[in-house]
């Protein structure tokens, strides 16, 4: 072969090359990860009367969330829990599991904020207020002075509010959580399940089409 | 000779930062929703608003760029032009530049780390260097 076919040769080559790298990556991505477990897929832990929930108990549809405040694919899905709950509140119980990372280095302490809410019956009024401003909060190095100042906003007893986040029981319901998590295997946040099956979505229209399909059933 | 290693290992690295770069876009546009990982940071950096520029995924141009030097290299070691070597030496060095800001864009603004954004502004910056040592030889 001459030098001219050599290097067209070598174009040749280049062109299938990297279109079997582009055609494998997508093959890769698009198939879903084979699970052993059943446990990803469903439910392990049912709802239980004392969990942090929204909306009616009569609900036809259940959603169960694992999350972190500080996680920043909990706060994009927040916006679409919210609208869900304005245009569909009445039909969807809302149920928050707490899920903090440890790469999240306030995601703790804000949990606690939220649990400690939650004693005056504010915990949904925290969890709003920490996923609207998780900009300032989560990248202060104070966060405590930040949730100190929501409490106010949200009207809490300040004072009960800072001594009920040192009582152990929010430390003990939040390591509770974790642990559920963990057994039911999940890999990051926020992690949904609708009616007790794990549910993945991308966008709000994905979302009301999941809860509609159940609401139909 | 040397001068030879170095340019097969800038053609290897980014075939490299080719793979990586492919897989981010991919994922970006078709791929699961974001997430956050127990153990391998957020989906968030890849999805934020600075990994759009004139309505492109940053991933995909990565992964036209890295294409482009592979392109570029393999240009150089057939012909060995001048224009060639200038060439594939530029566009490394913008491609590093680039880098370096999106380093700096995760770390400063974004506050957040996404594992294959990393691998591939390491390989932008590696091929950087490697094409200033170039530069500094062939004079």
């Amino acid at each position: 072969m001459n030098k001219k076919g050599q290097e067209i040769m070598i174009w040749v080559l280049i062109a299938i090359g990297l279109t079997a790298i582009v055609l494998g990556m997508y093959a890769a991505v698009v198939t879903p990860a084979q699970t052993d477990n059943a446990n990803t897929e469903t439910l392990a832990t049912p709802v239980a009367m004392d969990e942090q929930r929204k909306g009616s108990e009569s609900a036809k549809v259940t959603i169960v969330e694992y999350s972190d405040f500080q996680c920043p694919a909990c706060q994009y899905y927040y916006n679409m829990t919210k609208q869900l709950e304005r245009e569909r509140g009445d039909q969807v119980q809302f149920i928050f599991r707490h899920f903090p990372l440890q790469s999240h280095q306030h995601a703790r302490t804000a949990a606690i904020a939220a649990e400690a809410a939650g004693r005056q019956g504010r915990f949904w009024e925290m969890h709003d207020m920490l996923f609207e401003r998780q900009e300032e909060w989560s990248k202060s190095d104070d966060a405590r002075q930040f949730l100190t100042g929501y409490a106010t906003l949200i009207g809490l007893d300040v004072g009960k509010f800072v001594g009920d986040a040192q009582l152990p029981e929010l430390d003990e319901r939040i390591d509770s959580d974790i642990a559920e998590g963990t057994k039911q295997q999940i890999q990051g946040t926020p992690t949904f399940y609708l009616n007790g099956r794990v549910v993945q979505f991308r966008s709000y229209e994905e979302l009301q089409q999941l809860v509609d399909a159940e609401l139909n059933k | 000779m040397k001068k030879n290693i170095i340019i097969w290992i800038m053609l290897a690295l980014s075939i490299a930062g080719f793979i990586d770069a492919v897989y981010l876009s991919i994922k970006t546009i078709v791929g699961s929703p974001i997430t956050c990982y127990a153990f391998s940071g957020c989906d968030a950096v890849a999805q934020s608003k600075y990994s759009i520029l004139f309505g492109i995924p940053l991933s995909l141009l990565g992964a036209l760029f890295y294409a482009a030097t592979i392109v570029l290299i393999t240009y150089y070691l057939q012909h060995r032009t001048k224009r060639g070597f200038q060439q594939m030496t530029y566009v490394a060095i913008f491609g590093g530049l680039f880098s370096l800001y999106l380093f700096a864009l995760q770390a400063f603004v974004i506050g957040a780390w996404c594992f294959y954004c990393v691998v591939s502004d390491t390989i932008g910056v590696i091929n950087m260097a490697l094409a200033v040592y170039l530069m500094r030889v062939e004079k």
